[in-house]
């Protein structure tokens, strides 16, 4: 295995990775946005001949949840992506890993010195 | 420990040295998946969309009393997810990034610093809030069809949030 092989792999990995992960958060910010939108129609409806007509307390209590629902989806776009940027990371990290382990095991270093995946960060508390 | 390098050549030292230095790459940013979690998830989201099937016609104060059992049974459920969802491990990487200022004023809930990274517990709080909100009506003065349209509406934005985040911790 070379430099080239192990590239391949790298981008292989990282391509499928990116496109899903990307594609996941398109279709959660495109279904989530449709429901909002729905709903802003909704309470507008229901404002002018409807159940918020001669409530007010209601009436807020939706509007103040709009804007809280709309902060929750971008917290959940942004914890989408933190995980897709993880796996992509991770694919990184295993795809050089595995291609260095390859070459040492090939090379003569015996295969229980070389853990199978890169072990995780150690960050001071 | 000693470990005996092979002398082949300079290149498997420097193998050996990449090797050292990819041993703090693998990384973890979000929590782990819990397949507990996600079960009752899916079980309640079934309860509570029986209930709204229930109402969707409308339901008068008066027919609250028969259905103030099932209302306190949905809340005790979501209250008990979201406190799992909420006790529940950060790497911590992740903790760490999200005290960082730039994320602070976004990604703070009301008492999730981490709420970027573990979104749950804030869209099952909101499930929660809108199920109080239509018991308290509901009893009140009942429920007309427009209003059951209105916390549907909300309901199913939040549950989309909360099983899309923690389906996707399978990773």
């Amino acid at each position: 295995m070379g430099a080239s092989a192990i590239l391949d792999e790298l981008l292989g990995n990282l391509q499928g990775i990116l496109s899903d992960g990307f594609g996941d958060i398109a279709d959660f910010a495109e279904r989530q946005g449709r429901m909002l939108a729905q709903q802003a129609e909704l309470i507008a409806e229901q404002r002018v001949d409807g159940a918020l007509a001669n409530n007010d307390a209601l009436f807020h209590f939706f509007l103040d949840g709009m804007r809280r629902d709309a902060t929750n989806m971008a917290r959940a776009i942004a914890m989408l992506t933190a995980i897709t940027i993880e796996k992509a990371w991770n694919a990184i990290a295993n795809a050089l890993w595995g291609g260095v382990r390859t070459i040492l095991t090939a090379a003569g270093v015996p295969a229980a010195l070389i853990p199978a995946t890169p072990p995780a960060p150690v960050v001071a508390g | 420990m000693f470990v005996a390098v092979p002398q082949r050549s300079p290149v498997i030292a420097f193998l050996f040295v990449i090797l050292l230095l990819l041993s703090g790459c693998a990384i973890q940013l979000a929590p782990d998946y819990d397949e507990g979690l996600v079960d009752e998830l899916n079980s309640v989201n079934v309860a509570t969309l029986t209930l709204f099937a229930e109402l969707e016609g409308g339901s008068p104060a008066s027919a609250y009393a028969g259905h103030a059992e099932e209302y306190a049974g949905l809340i005790g459920r979501f209250e008990a997810l979201r406190q799992r969802a909420k006790a529940r491990y950060v790497p911590p990487l992740a903790a760490e990034l999200a005290r960082k200022k730039v994320f602070n004023s976004f990604c703070n809930g009301e008492d999730n610093p981490t709420a970027c990274l573990n979104v749950a517990p804030e869209s099952i709080g909101e499930i929660l809030s809108n199920l109080r909100t239509m018991r308290d009506t509901h009893s009140a003065g009942g429920l007309d069809p427009g209003a059951v349209m209105l916390f549907r509406g909300r309901y199913d934005i939040e549950i989309d949030q909360a099983l899309t985040v923690e389906q996707a911790l399978k990773r």
